[in-house]
């Protein structure tokens, strides 16, 4: 274990009734990097992901935020240092933009009232919503609620954050206004992992990219590499396809 | 000296037997919801052992299975054998913990409606399984369970006049002690009372209804 | 809104605890007045007016309690809880209109009978009904559940041939009014009772007695655990004797009176053999 990995994820396995998905997992990640999963459906990215903060628990393997082992005992702890954004967002609907940012600030972090709601108000205006504050999340478009859930990671001041597939349920036309905000954080030196099938982002933002299929990482490398020449077939068939659709 | 004298006469003791209706459905709607509560929560989030889960089945199937009145009977001698309880302890244990087993499957239903994913959020944010209920869970199944809980109200007022075969003088028991002094008007007596009932329920709901348009939430399906 | 449910949530289980706390803790002690049961819907005995109790037991068992010199309270219950209810000695006496019965007298233990009655039949004052054609012939029959007449009706009529329906009330004066518009043919309920609902002015006429000679008496748990069978005996001789008796009688029922104390005492209750429990010169041989 490297002391500048801010994510350590060690030989994750995960199996559900006897069908194994993730069949020993790792990969490292440093400080400010992104790094982006791609692979079929099925293939167990988002499984993974859910792993990394226990909202599915591994079967084995370890993770290490920051140098500290995920452990039952201390996950809520450090879920709070995971930012989790969700394919379908999942904001708290019978509270108003302002409260979903920072109701986790107050209840979790224990911060005070006046503090939290600074720094939601100065997470919504990076993610170009700071007039929606008294919004309730049912007002919004599907980008606007997508990006109040990116603020409300942001504004836990999380050492890495985890993206499930944050466009997939979005209609195209408001995938971009999203994908800019997560290019932004890329730029910004933000720690992220990044489940998406935007091959632009991938190849705009991505340090890296990992590419899974059946539970395995078959591939990894700077999208460069990987765009051009990947060294498995698989790989290049995968982002063959995917090329054509995007 | 005719009905109307009688009844402005002695229009202080119905009042005094509304009082008592309604402290006796307070406290049992208070039980009701602090035990049904529980019970809904268990079922939803604690262990799913059967231990446990048997046991919370069989109590709301009981309660709500055996009529009141023989509830009545049961809580007041029954009880009696262990612990000396008062008819309007019994009264309020009775109706208090049938009230639970109605309330806890509201409730459940309530929680239910809520997506899954708004505890999954609460959870990934780092809220313990307790924080998570309490402030995202229990706000939003308020909404669903306000409608079905105002019926669970409104019968709970017309079931407290059942205390009576227990020896409870509330309401409708007042209104008898008129009609029989007084050697008849049933129809004149009772028609106050179904009055006061009806002020009582409307009241009820009014607070209710008002509950529930705070709790609304803007661009939110209705 | 926050704000609602966390202080729903408090102040819920506060009131919840709080009321728990006070309403389950009913302290006994050996000061401790004794509860009297009565159905509070059967005048002249026993009723509420005002909010006091009234009528003939009310007032009759107060002399007897000041003549034992004991203190008492009454508590109001429907007559079928009454008998249950000094079984699970939840009261201490039995004080109404208590038609003594063998039934009975195996759950209860009598007093000396302070009263005797008869039952008669009650007919609509127009109607043309006499004391047979009123309880037979496809007569709807109205009396009080749980009731002595009901027993009787069970006992006598009903189980021949005789073609007649029982119909139950809560209480006889619901059963009077439902008389007066024709729901039921006529009500057999006792004669002082009777007495009371003409005198109240009731559209109704006695259409004829049956002579049961039924004892009416106070009655406490069986096996008199309180030891206060003795005591109550003795009082009712006293106010009887001192005329306090007739006096609470002709209060209530002008004009009236009152069967001699102590009146027909059946050998099938164990209390009246002898010697009576407090008065040891009387009783079945």
């Amino acid at each position: 274990m490297t002391d500048d990995l801010i994510l350590d994820v060690q030989g994750v396995t995960k199996s559900y009734d006897g069908l194994e998905v993730l069949k020993g997992i790792g990969f490292g990640l440093r400080k400010g990097e992104t790094k982006v999963l791609i692979g079929p459906s099925g293939s167990g990215k988002s499984t993974l992901l859910r792993c990394i903060n226990y909202l599915t628990r591994p079967d084995a393997g370890r993770i290490f935020l920051s140098g500290e082992e995920v452990r039952e005992g201390n996950i809520d702890a450090m879920r709070a240092r995971m930012g989790f954004v969700f394919q379908d967002f999942n904001l708290f609907s019978h509270l108003t933009v302002l409260d979903n940012v920072r109701i986790c600030q107050i209840k979790v972090s224990g911060i005070d009232r006046e503090t939290a709601t600074q720094r939601a108000q100065q997470e919504l205006a990076r993610v170009g919503l700071g007039d929606k504050a008294a919004a309730y999340p049912a007002e919004l478009s599907g980008g606007q609620q997508q990006r109040v859930s990116i603020a409300r990671a942001l504004a836990m001041d999380p050492d890495v954050l985890l993206f499930d597939e944050p466009t997939s349920a979005l209609d195209p036309e408001l995938t971009n206004e999203v994908i800019r905000v997560m290019q932004q954080l890329a730029r910004d030196g933000m720690t992220m992992v990044v489940v998406t099938h935007e091959m632009s982002f991938a190849r705009q933002a991505a340090d890296e990219l990992i590419f899974m299929e059946n539970g395995h990482i078959v591939e990894q490398g700077p999208p460069g590499n990987l765009f051009s020449h990947a060294a498995s077939e698989r790989t290049r068939a995968f982002l063959n396809v995917i090329a054509e659709h995007g | 000296m005719d009905i109307y004298d009688v009844l402005i006469r002695d229009f202080p003791f119905l009042l005094k037997g509304l009082g008592v209706a309604i402290v006796l459905l307070a406290a049992l709607l208070v039980i009701g919801f602090v035990l049904g509560m529980s019970i809904c929560l268990l079922q939803l989030y604690g262990p799913k052992t059967r231990l446990l889960q048997w046991p919370l089945l069989l109590y709301e199937r009981v309660f709500r299975g055996v009529p009141i009145i023989i509830m009545l009977f049961i809580f007041y001698y029954g009880i009696s054998g262990v612990y000396d309880i008062s008819a309007f302890a019994a009264a309020i244990l009775a109706m208090g913990l049938r009230s639970a087993a109605y309330q806890s499957q509201i409730f459940r239903s309530a929680f239910q409606s809520v997506p899954a994913g708004q505890m999954m959020a609460a959870r990934a944010m780092g809220m313990s399984k307790a924080k998570a209920i309490r402030h995202i869970i229990f706000p939003q199944a308020a909404r669903h369970a306000i409608g079905p809980w105002t019926n669970e109200f409104s019968s709970e007022i017309k079931e407290t006049s059942l205390a009576y075969v227990i020896g409870v003088v509330e309401l409708t028991r007042q209104a008898h002690y008129i009609i029989t002094s007084t050697q008849g008007n049933v129809l004149i007596v009772f028609a106050v009372v179904a009055l006061l009932y009806f002020v009582l329920n409307r009241a009820g709901n009014s607070l209710l209804y008002a509950y529930e348009r705070k709790l609304a939430v803007p661009g939110f399906e209705k | 809104m926050k704000g609602i449910t966390t202080s729903l949530f408090r102040s819920v289980t506060v009131a919840a605890v709080a009321l728990v706390g006070s309403s389950l803790s009913t302290t006994v002690s050996a000061q401790d007045p004794y509860t009297v049961g009565v159905e509070a819907s059967f005048p002249p005995w026993a009723y509420v007016e005002s909010g006091e109790f009234k009528g003939i037991a009310i007032d009759a068992m107060q002399a007897i309690a000041d003549e034992m010199g004991i203190d008492i309270q009454f508590q109001d219950m429907p007559f079928p809880s009454l008998i249950p209810a000094l079984s699970a000695e939840k009261i201490d006496i039995l004080a109404t209109g208590l038609t003594v019965t063998e039934e009975r007298s195996k759950a209860i233990d009598f007093t000396i009978p302070w009263w005797e009655t008869n039952d008669v039949v009650l007919v609509p004052e127009d109607s043309d009904l006499n004391v047979f054609t009123a309880v037979c012939c496809g007569a709807r029959i109205g009396v009080q559940g749980g009731s002595s007449q009901q027993a009787w009706m069970e006992e006598n009529v009903v189980g021949s041939d005789i073609d007649v329906e029982l119909a139950k009330y809560d209480s006889y004066v619901t059963a009077v009014d439902d008389m007066a518009i024709g729901r039921i043919s006529s009500v057999i309920v006792d004669d002082t009772s009777a007495q009371e609902y003409i005198n109240a002015g009731k559209a109704i006429e006695i259409a004829g007695k049956i002579y049961i000679r039924a004892p009416l008496a106070l009655a406490v748990s069986k096996g008199d655990p309180q030891d206060i069978l003795a005591s109550l005996n003795q009082g009712i001789m006293a106010i009887y004797e001192s005329g306090k008796w007739q006096e609470i009688i002709n209060h209530y029922i002008p004009g009236i009176t009152p069967p001699a104390i102590p009146g027909n005492m059946p050998d099938f209750v164990d209390t009246y053999a002898k010697p009576v429990a407090g008065l040891p010169e009387l009783g079945n041989e």
